[in-house]
Parts: structure tokens; sequence; C-alpha cells
């Protein structure tokens, strides 16, 4: 007995077969008959703008007929050539004379002194030291200008008693 | 008239490739209507599409001596006419193909309903086919016209000969794959 997963292969294999063969029976297909005489007819009953590839056929083909041999003529050809000198020659000159010119160029006096820095300082970039946390107290200075506050006198108790004695010191000297 | 000489010149070199195209169309005729066939499946179509290979040829008159194999060269116009043509028209129903298929394969001693039932699994397949990627799908379509080899395929596809081996094979396996699924739906 042949295992399933064989047996789905086979199968697979069997309808990809039948599916090879459809498909080269469709390509193996006679063509009809007389085709070539058709196709020979048409190649003959299509028109010449069809048989010819032309660019900008519109609107000369319309009158092919009557336009050809003149197209072909030595002097409309040297007309043309002309008549494109013409336009060209026109165009140039015609930019030429609306196009301005350039403003000629004028010296200007040099003011100063030649060299000069234009007052710019330089100022070094200094390296970044160390910051503080809390900012230095000047303990003296402000005792001195009465400035401490009575948190602070609370904080640092020498400051205080400082403090005090230089009222006492003081205060006969006032008398 | 000093232009009289070479309009009859022209007018010789345009006979000389007339003829030329018409030996063209003598040899190769029926092989580009079967690959045209083959792709849009109506035979009018087809023909048509034949036709105005061999206009663009007659256009393009003067390139004919500068073509190595005018067997690809054709089959790779047509293909581009068919293809063009194809993704212009709206989707025909299945039952189209069908209709068609019963009356374009051979029948000899089948009767109408065996006719009719092997149009429908021809259709089927082709259905099939049809869900197929498009380079995988054209690969497949053209490595079934027995006188292409893979080169002239390569040329035709205007890919390289291992790439046409390469969707040959994937475009096998996919289609084994799409026909299984379908038989074990029904």
């Amino acid at each position: 007995m042949k295992p399933q997963s064989e047996n789905a292969a086979q199968g697979s294999h069997s309808s990809m077969e039948e599916a090879e063969s459809t498909l080269r029976l469709i390509a193996g297909l006679p063509a009809p008959e007389g085709l070539e005489t058709r196709v020979k007819t048409a190649l003959h009953r299509a028109p010449a703008q069809a048989k010819a590839a032309t660019l900008l056929d519109w609107p000369l083909g319309a009158r092919r007929n009557w336009l050809q041999n003149t197209l072909h003529s030595t002097w409309v050809r040297n007309a043309a050539a002309a008549a494109i000198v013409c336009v060209v020659a026109g165009g140039s000159w015609g930019v030429y004379q609306h196009a301005r010119p350039r403003e000629t160029p004028m010296a200007l006096p040099h003011v100063g002194s030649g060299f000069s820095s234009a007052n710019a300082m330089r100022t070094p970039k200094t390296l970044d030291g160390p910051t503080l946390k809390h900012p230095m107290l000047k303990p003296a200075a402000k005792a001195a200008g009465g400035g401490e506050t009575a948190g602070m006198a609370k904080r640092r108790p020498d400051i205080k008693k400082k403090a005090a004695g230089k009222a006492v010191v003081g205060k006969p000297a006032a008398q | 008239m000093d232009s009289a000489p070479s309009v009859v010149k022209s007018e010789a070199c345009g006979q000389v490739a007339e003829e030329a195209v018409e030996v063209l169309v003598d040899q190769y005729a029926s092989t580009l209507y079967r690959v045209a066939f083959s792709i849009v499946r109506n035979a009018s179509d087809a023909e048509d599409a034949v036709q105005e290979t061999f206009l663009r040829v007659l256009r393009h008159k003067e390139t004919l001596g500068e073509i190595r194999d005018h067997r690809v060269w054709l089959i790779r116009i047509v293909w581009n006419i068919v293809l063009d043509r194809k993704r212009r028209a709206k989707t025909r129903p299945e039952t189209d193909d069908v209709a068609e298929l019963a009356r374009v394969l051979p029948s000899h001693g089948l009767s109408a309903e065996q006719r009719a039932a092997a149009a429908q699994h021809h259709a089927h397949v082709l259905a099939c086919v049809e869900k197929l990627p498009t380079k995988e799908r054209e690969v497949m379509m053209l490595s079934a016209f027995e006188e292409l080899t893979s080169v002239e395929i390569a040329a035709v596809l205007g890919i390289t000969e291992s790439s046409v081996r390469s969707r040959l094979f994937r475009a096998r396996n996919l289609m084994a794959e799409l026909l299984d699924h379908a038989r074990s739906l029904r």
C-alpha cells in the first residue's frame, strides 16, 4: 500500500501533466485555412500611411499627392532654410537688444587704516571649574552691616556672640 | 526632374521589402496565429493580431536586414500586441472560453457530451493558468510551444535563460498546487 503523501505527489504530477497537455493542445492548434492569403490581402489594402512610419503626418497626409512634388523641389527647401535662418537671426537680435549691458565696475576709496580687527575682542575660553553647591558666606562683613538674619544667627551661634560683643563695645562710645 | 530617380529607387526598395514581408507571412503566419490564440483564445482576435504584426513589420521594413532571427522577432512582436490587447480588453467570462474551446479543439470520435466535458476541463485548466503570477504564466504559456527553446523564450521575453528555467519551475509548482486545491474543493 502506498503512503498518502506519495499518492498526493502522484496526483499533483498527473494533474500537472494534464495541464501541460492542455497548453500543448492549444499551442498546437492549426491556423485557419487561408490565413496567409487574408494577411497578404490586408497588407495590400492597408493605406500608405499605415505602411510608412511617418511622424507629423497631419496635415500634410490629407494632401499628400498634391504636396508631394512641391515639397521635394529644391526652391521650397531653400525657402524653408532661409525662413529658419531669418527666425533664428531675428530672435537672437531681439534678445541682444533687450538685454541690458552690465554696469561698469567702479573703484571705491578704501576708508580706514588698512588692516583692522573691527574692534573685535578676543575672549579666551576658560576651563569650567568646580561649582559650589551652597554660596560661600562672608559672616564678618554681613554681621558688620547688620544684615544677618535670625535664622542665620541660630545656625551660627559664634557669629551671634561676636555681633553682641561689638554692640556692647560700641555702646559707651555712642554715649 | 531631379527627384525622379530617387522616387523610383525608393519605390523599388519598397517593392522588395513588401515581397520580403510576404515571404515572412508564408513562413510564420501560422506560428504567430497559434501564439496569439494561446493568449486571446479567440480566432478572429488572433488573426487581427497577426495582421497587425505584419503591418508593423511593413512599417519598419528598412530594419528587416538587421534582424538575425526573424521567427523570434516576429513572435516577440505578436506577443507584445496580444498582451497589450488583453490588458486593454475587459476580462472575459470563463463560459466564453468553454464555448470557443469546444468549437476549436479537435473532437475526433467524441460524443457531444464528451466534447463539452473536455472543453470544460481545458477551460478550467486555463482558468488556473490565469491565476498564476504574470511572469510565471508567460513562461509557462510559451513553453507549451514545442518549437521554442528556452533560449528563444528568453529572447521573446527579454530575460536570461536561467530566469526562464527558474520561472518555469515556480510556475509548475504553483500550477500543481492550484489544480490540487481545485480538485479537493470538488
